[in-house]
């Protein structure tokens, strides 16, 4: 356990240091959306129409450059040999990196979604339960993107590779996400799409920590 | 029987006698199949002759979804027991099967436009077959993506394994969701629901498909086997070199 304390404090701090990175993935998100209804037109009806759409792949567009950082650094410093040399179980340790990643990545752009809505003409009705498809949806897409950064850890050309990966089995996430926003926007039952997310959500945790351990290991013989 | 065929001269011995067989059985299940398929079976009541898009879709995607199974197993064997032609199977299958997927699309979309009014739906069938296109191609592109070949299978396998999920939503999504697509009518509980004059060319055209599928995997199999031998004869004369 006080691995994983460690494991925790250490990302969010080189997270914190390295702020301009977390920052520059809000300004990426921000930008998606602010291009959007100037390429649309500003009239509101049809905005609010596609705003949770846009809402999410801007979320997903956002996440995928970071992607990468997840374990690239590990990877060139030797810390990779150290996550592997801790006494708890990898899976763990893995699970504790998902949990750093959001807090650095999901949380952000969760929090800011209210204020980028305005941008979209998102009415306020329902943010409360966009937000938590938002939170609950960025942790699946970055368990996703988990799996991808460990499967390319010395790859050429790794960026694009976890995007080829990472899109394809993203997308149930932003269908249920975005039919969970929609809903909830129109003020309907959000329920069924947003039991799917979480489902897809809970079925990714089970198999994440477990499929990055695995690819880490390959990576590091 | 996995543990004989580890040897990659007694693979090879065995593919030899199977190839040649599998090109025969193809040649004698097309023939006829297409000749059922296109001249010999009834139109449908409803849409006249374009449903012998099906003797092609329908195979297609069968073997699309069993080549992805397939190597879902070669990843498999090669993560958990470490068998040595394992990942050269699945590279082998991945091409075969992608195009398999592709072709399903593409007949899929081209039977679509005039029987549903729509080149596509993003229902939940097409847009699960599309995602298995897409798996398959990253499958491809993270293969060969290392400089050492075996953190490309072991990459490879592991994805694999990862996009296994999406088989039985394939499969089930006609059931689950509401989709234009029809719903399942040969592999279901409760046996076919088509008739023996469209089931028959039906199976042929699956059986020509599948022993297709077998013979290029062989053939492919075959030369990247070869590659191998090749770049270790390259590797050990490059060290033996060396030591002069």
């Amino acid at each position: 356990m006080q691995a994983q304390w460690a494991v925790l404090k250490r990302d969010l701090l080189l997270g914190w240091r390295g702020l301009s990175d977390t920052i520059a993935g809000i300004s990426f998100f921000v930008m998606i959306i602010a291009l959007v209804p100037l390429a649309v037109g500003p009239d509101t009806a049809t905005l609010t129409v596609i705003a949770p759409a846009i809402l999410w792949i801007a979320a997903l567009l956002a996440t995928l450059p970071q992607m990468e950082r997840l374990f690239a650094r590990d990877d060139a410093e030797g810390g990779l040999d150290h996550l592997l040399m801790i006494p708890a179980p990898l899976p763990l340790t893995v699970l504790t990196k998902i949990a750093a990643a959001w807090l650095l990545i999901g949380l952000p752009l969760t929090l800011t979604a209210p204020l980028l809505g305005m941008m979209l003409a998102l009415p306020l009705a329902g943010m409360a339960m966009v937000m938590l498809a938002l939170a609950i949806g960025t942790f699946g897409l970055l368990m996703l993107g988990m799996i991808a950064a460990a499967l390319v850890l010395g790859a050429r050309r790794g960026g694009v590779l976890i995007a080829i990966l990472v899109l394809p089995l993203a997308m149930p996430i932003l269908i249920f996400g975005v039919a969970t926003s929609q809903a909830a926007m129109l003020g309907e039952n959000a329920m069924p799409p947003f039991q799917f997310l979480l489902a897809l959500v809970l079925l990714l945790l089970a198999i994440t920590p477990w499929a990055t351990a695995m690819s880490l290991r390959h990576a590091a013989e | 029987m996995f543990d004989y065929l580890a040897n990659p001269a007694r693979f090879q011995r065995i593919a030899n006698v199977i190839r040649p067989l599998a090109w025969l059985i193809f040649i004698i299940t097309l023939l006829p199949g297409l000749y059922y398929a296109f001249f010999n079976s009834p139109a449908d009541y409803q849409q006249g002759e374009t449903v012998r898009i099906m003797y092609i879709h329908v195979p297609s995607a069968w073997m699309a979804l069993m080549g992805y199974v397939l190597m879902a197993l070669m990843a498999l064997f090669y993560l958990v027991w470490k068998h040595p032609l394992a990942d050269i199977a699945a590279r082998s299958m991945a091409l075969p099967g992608a195009a398999f997927a592709f072709i399903t699309l593409v007949t899929g979309s081209l039977w679509g436009a005039p029987m549903w009014g729509t080149w596509w739906v993003w229902d939940a069938r097409l847009t699960s077959m599309l995602i298995l296109l897409f798996l398959y191609i990253g499958y491809m592109v993270l293969v060969d993506s290392f400089d050492r070949e075996d953190r490309g299978s072991k990459a490879g396998a592991v994805l694999l394994l990862v996009g296994v999920i999406n088989i039985p939503i394939i499969k089930f999504s006609v059931d689950w969701w509401n989709t234009l697509h029809q719903g399942a009518s040969v592999i279901r509980i409760g046996g076919p629901l088509i008739d023996a004059s469209m089931l028959i060319p039906l199976l042929l055209m699956a059986a020509a498909a599948k022993w297709w599928f077998i013979a290029i995997t062989l053939i492919r199999m075959r030369t990247l086997m070869g590659e191998r031998r090749l770049q270790s004869r390259l590797a050990s004369r490059r060290e033996g070199g060396a030591h002069d």
